[in-house]
């Protein structure tokens, strides 16, 4: 009996190879901090870090369940790693983050590996754990610019995510009372559907993730924390642990069984239309550009939060879709915003009349914003027409007149979010302003800011490569 | 010459890459890549005019076009529903050949009416040559997608055309008229995709292949029981789907159109756009919203366009009457053009509503005269502004005497578009009415009085043309400020350049209108028909 359970310990532990590579190379990295002083030293050895785990990132076909199924790992799972890696990679190279030492990369690490055994855990504890560990990490990174801003930004995110994980916890305890289990693909709810307190203890335990993913209402912390913390690390915050989360939400819902007409997936449903609604609307006034592109990615959860709403392969194929390209828009967009952040400019206004000094990277930053816009021919595009069809395609199946609902609010929340995501590429070349101390970016700047836009572009004339990687996922039901 | 739609398309947007990469210091150079692009589009576009064979009387919509390029653009297979099917597919039927050639011609003027342009012609002449290839590209695409990609590519340009070069409220008319055309749009968006979920076929493996091809949409090949297909009996709020989609796209390209109640940002536009700007925006965008009314909103949904003729007559007649009074009212010689533009868009509604083979192809007829004479409106209200750098009509009186030469094109130009009989746009105007008074006793779609109270839009916009010829080139010479006595001199050769080609071609089409309905006869035949028999059809199931 003890000889099985160490077995399977130790078998586990060997497809968590690519978590626990990074959990070393993050402690390495702290010692590291104590032996040398110089920055680039800390870049490079975060990326080496980085790259060793990619290289240790396992693909299972059939899934696998591991440490007597508290955690599971899958095609799905394998493949967004991947992609929080590559998120994390690029921050290196935004110029805003000279200034950092050991212990920050050291954060960022520990958010990457917290989100990684969110994609793979399947268990109500571990589950509260790895958030718990995503949100430490969180929490303290948001500090990392030392400004009066950032202490408010941090404590208001602290309580929040303090709040809502006390509850999640709360949530889980009544789950594990109704089912006598903790293992979510054990949950059997069917006969008790109907019972108020555990809907109550759902309600509060998926409440505790969709604070992690930003849906309205526990949406109030992104703004501030986004303004406040170091623009590297906002990139890191708006994909990583938002993709993960996301995935969670996915089998959360699935394994509560609430994918039948029941009026918690109702409420989601509605709060994921608010969530669109409310971020386009709230970035409408916004005059930083930083908490404008936040209200931004509130509204870019709405729409992830809809492919997670819909069923089986579909919605998760639409998901995949956007996060990948998600991913890329956000980390050059926050790499532009850090170009022009580290010359002094965060307010919109400010971007006036640059067009005469920067006519290159504004040529990028529009190309960018109608990518986040979601218009042709960028990706941006791409995948809004792709969660649409699937939107209509569940519509056409089920004809739940929310889903038509959605489908028209993400719709219209095109229309208003061209008004906002366009206000740099109007300050930058329809106004006139006084720009004499401007310095002008370098080519290396400018041109790691045009590979990625190249890369928006080429997504949306060849997407066979996305639509490969998404068909050849083997979506497993657990 | 083998693909001749693709070199129309690509050719600007060679020029624009080309533009881009002269240094900021040659604008001369940039101007002549901008205007050998233009012609060698122009050529292409005769050439295209020529070698298009009207006689060709096609059964179904896959016969109808010419020109064809077919190349597999995207193949996706979306999760389980099946494969999605995305062509590169280029074709000219009679719906599209006069409006390609109209561009083409518009295109290259407009090159030349911005040559004295100073202030960051680089830019300029990029974003207008990406423009060119849009717009020639929306006229030609045959799969919905790449014509979505092209409509959508055209706001951009034309944001930033307007909003950097434009007047004093350029930012304001800019950011309206992208609004107002994205939300339209948007709206063609939600659309295409219950189109393309509901078209297409099974291939040899049983899966299904969904496919964005119009010609496809327009033969009906929907696939059973799926929301947009016919009698599929889906309803919402008591009309069905296909109802609602009809709507959308309805609206979707009345706004580009523009007719009532859209068009609010068409004048705010025209008065700040640039001159070139104004004309290739009168002349060949508002047509882009014409066309899609043919080929998208009516072909592939003939039912609804039966169903629902009635009241687009009658926002044709309230577009035609109320633009024609809106105009009187205009002291700003542009926004005059501009609501007089709203009018005679109208007709282009009631013609298509009344489904018979005068009103279609009055309706044609109409935005291709209408290209060249809001075109022309437009230069001419150019060289005023750009003598004095103000469009008032009170500012100025009795330029005959002074300009004499610039008088009559100014008197040409005005007649043409108030309907004189022998210039283009009498024709247009003419068949559109005998098709919407017909309309009642051929296949009784509405009643007569529709077309009978239209008429007064003639009058109307004869009454504004003459008053503000009155007003503006008779009588005693005199200017507002003094300095502009100076500046007063008659047409430059450029000036000439521009307008001696629309002014013959005014008088060309009105003198022999067959010129362009020989042409577009058996496409206007087939369409009418096909139309009335597929909406029958459908509306049995």
């Amino acid at each position: 009996m003890l000889a099985d359970q160490l077995q399977d310990i130790l078998g586990s532990l060997s497809a968590l190879s690519f978590e626990i590579g990074l959990l070393a190379g993050a402690l390495l990295l702290l010692i590291l901090g104590m032996l040398v002083k110089s920055r680039i030293a800390f870049k490079i050895a975060y990326v080496v870090v980085l790259i060793a785990g990619l290289l240790l990132i396992r693909f299972e076909d059939n899934g696998l369940m591991l440490f007597n199924e508290n955690l599971a790992i899958d095609d799905l799972g394998a493949i967004l790693k991947a992609l929080l890696v590559f998120a994390g990679i690029w921050i290196v190279f935004f110029p805003t983050s000279e200034n950092h030492g050991s212990e920050f990369y050291f954060l960022i690490l520990s958010v990457i590996v917290g989100s990684s055994f969110m994609l793979s855990a399947n268990n109500l504890l571990v589950i509260y754990l790895v958030v718990e560990l995503t949100s430490f990490a969180s929490y303290t990174l948001t500090n990392f610019n030392f400004e009066k801003k950032s202490y408010e930004a941090g404590i208001k995110y602290l309580l929040f995510g303090g709040v809502s994980s006390a509850l999640a916890l709360y949530g889980a305890s009544i789950l594990y009372g109704y089912s006598g289990t903790l293992t979510l693909s054990e949950f059997n709810f069917g006969l008790l559907e109907n019972d108020y307190f555990l809907n109550v203890g759902m309600l509060l335990f998926v409440g505790g993730l969709l604070f992690k993913v930003s849906i309205v209402p526990f949406h109030i912390w992104v703004p501030s924390t986004y303004e406040a913390t170091p623009t590297e690390a906002v990139t890191i915050l708006s994909i990583v642990p938002k993709i993960a989360g996301l995935v969670l939400l996915n089998r959360v819902l699935d394994s509560l069984d609430m994918m039948g007409q029941s009026w918690l997936l109702l409420s989601i449903t509605i709060l994921g239309i608010a969530t669109i609604g409310i971020g386009t609307l709230g970035a409408l006034r916004q005059t930083n550009v930083k908490r404008m592109i936040a209200y931004g990615a509130i509204a870019h959860s709405g729409f992830l939060l809809a492919a997670v709403l819909i069923p089986y392969q579909n919605g998760l194929q639409a998901f995949v879709w956007y996060s990948v390209v998600y991913s890329i828009m956000n980390i050059v967009v926050f790499y532009l915003i850090s170009i022009f952040e580290s010359k002094g400019i965060t307010e919109v206004h400010q971007f006036a009349g640059l067009s005469s000094k920067e006519a290159y990277l504004g040529g990028v930053v529009v190309v960018v914003m109608i990518a986040l816009i979601g218009l042709p021919p960028t990706a941006g595009f791409t995948i809004k027409f792709y969660l649409f069809t699937m939107m209509w395609e569940w519509y056409q199946a089920v004809g739940d007149p929310w889903m038509l609902t959605y489908l028209l609010v993400a719709v219209v929340s095109v229309v208003f979010s061209l008004f906002f995501y366009l206000k740099v590429p109007y300050f930058l070349f329809l106004k006139d302003g006084q720009n004499q101390n401007y310095s002008r970016s370098s080519i290396s700047q400018r041109a790691i800011a045009t590979i990625f836009t190249l890369l928006v572009l080429w997504l949306f004339f060849s997407p066979e490569i996305l639509n490969n990687i998404a068909n050849n996922i083997n979506f497993l039901d657990w | 010459m083998d693909n001749l739609l693709s070199w129309l398309i690509f050719i600007p947007f060679a020029g624009a890459l080309l533009v881009g990469l002269l240094p900021d210091s040659k604008s001369l150079l940039m101007k002549i890549v901008a205007l050998v692009a233009t012609c060698i589009q122009l050529v292409l576009g005769l050439l295209l005019f020529v070698q298009f064979d009207g006689s060709v009387a096609p059964e179904s919509w896959s016969e109808a076009f010419q020109f064809v390029e077919l190349v597999p653009w995207i193949q996706l297979k979306v999760g389980t529903i099946g494969f999605l099917q995305i062509d590169y597919f280029l074709g000219v039927d009679g719906i599209s050949m006069p409006l390609v050639v109209l561009s083409a011609l518009l295109l290259v003027i407009g090159v030349i009416s911005s040559w004295n342009l100073t202030q960051k012609v680089k830019g300029y002449f990029m974003l207008y040559l990406v423009l060119s290839g849009s717009l020639i590209g929306c006229f030609v695409a045959l799969d919905f997608f790449l014509f979505y990609v092209f409509f959508e590519f055209m706001l951009l340009p034309m944001f930033f055309l307007i909003g950097i070069w434009g007047g004093p409220r350029r930012s304001y008319a800019s950011i309206k008229f992208f609004l107002y055309t994205l939300f339209g749009s948007l709206l063609i968006l939600v659309v295409m995709i219950g189109l393309y979920l509901s078209t297409g076929s099974f291939d040899e493996f049983g899966n299904q292949v969904n496919t964005f091809s119009l010609v496809q949409m327009m033969d009906g090949r929907f696939i059973d029981s799926t929301l947009l297909a016919p009698g599929s009996g889906f309803y919402l709020w008591g009309e069905s789907l296909r109802y609602w989609a009809f709507v959308l796209l309805f609206i979707g390209f009345i706004i580009k159109l523009p007719a009532i109640p859209f068009h609010t940002w068409l004048p705010d536009a025209h008065v700040e756009a640039p001159t070139a700007i104004s004309v290739l925006l009168a002349g060949v965008l508002l047509k882009v919203g014409g066309y899609g009314l043919f080929r998208i909103c009516y072909a592939i949904f003939p039912d609804i366009a039966i169903e629902l003729a009635q009241p687009v007559a009658i926002l044709g007649m309230i577009s035609i009457v109320y633009g024609g009074m809106v105009a009187m009212a205009q002291n700003d010689v542009k926004k005059l053009i501009a609501y007089s533009s709203v009018s005679h868009m109208g007709f282009v509604l009631l013609g298509l509503a009344a489904l018979t083979s005068e009103g279609v192809a009055g309706a044609l007829f109409q935005m291709v005269s209408h290209g060249f004479i809001s075109g022309a409106l437009f230069l001419v209200v150019g060289v005023i502004y750009d003598r004095t750098h103000d469009r008032q009509i009170e500012g100025l009186s009795g330029l005959a005497g002074k300009m004499p030469k610039y008088t009559f094109f100014v008197v040409l130009f005005f007649f043409a578009s108030l309907g004189l009989p022998g210039l283009s746009g009498f024709v247009g105007e003419l068949l559109v009415l005998i098709g919407a008074i017909g309309a009642e006793s051929t296949n009784g779609l509405f009643s007569r009085w529709i077309g009978m109270v239209s008429v007064l839009g003639i009058i109307i916009s004869a009454g504004y043309y003459l008053w503000t010829l009155q007003r503006m080139f008779f009588g005693k010479y005199w200017t507002k400020e003094s300095a502009w006595d100076a500046k007063m001199l008659d047409l430059t050769p450029r000036e000439w350049l521009m307008l001696l080609p629309l002014a013959v071609l005014t008088l060309l089409f009105g003198v022999f209108p067959s010129l362009l309905l020989d042409p577009i006869e058996n496409t206007m035949q087939f369409f009418v028909e096909s139309l009335l028999n597929q909406g029958q059809t459908y509306l049995n199931l």
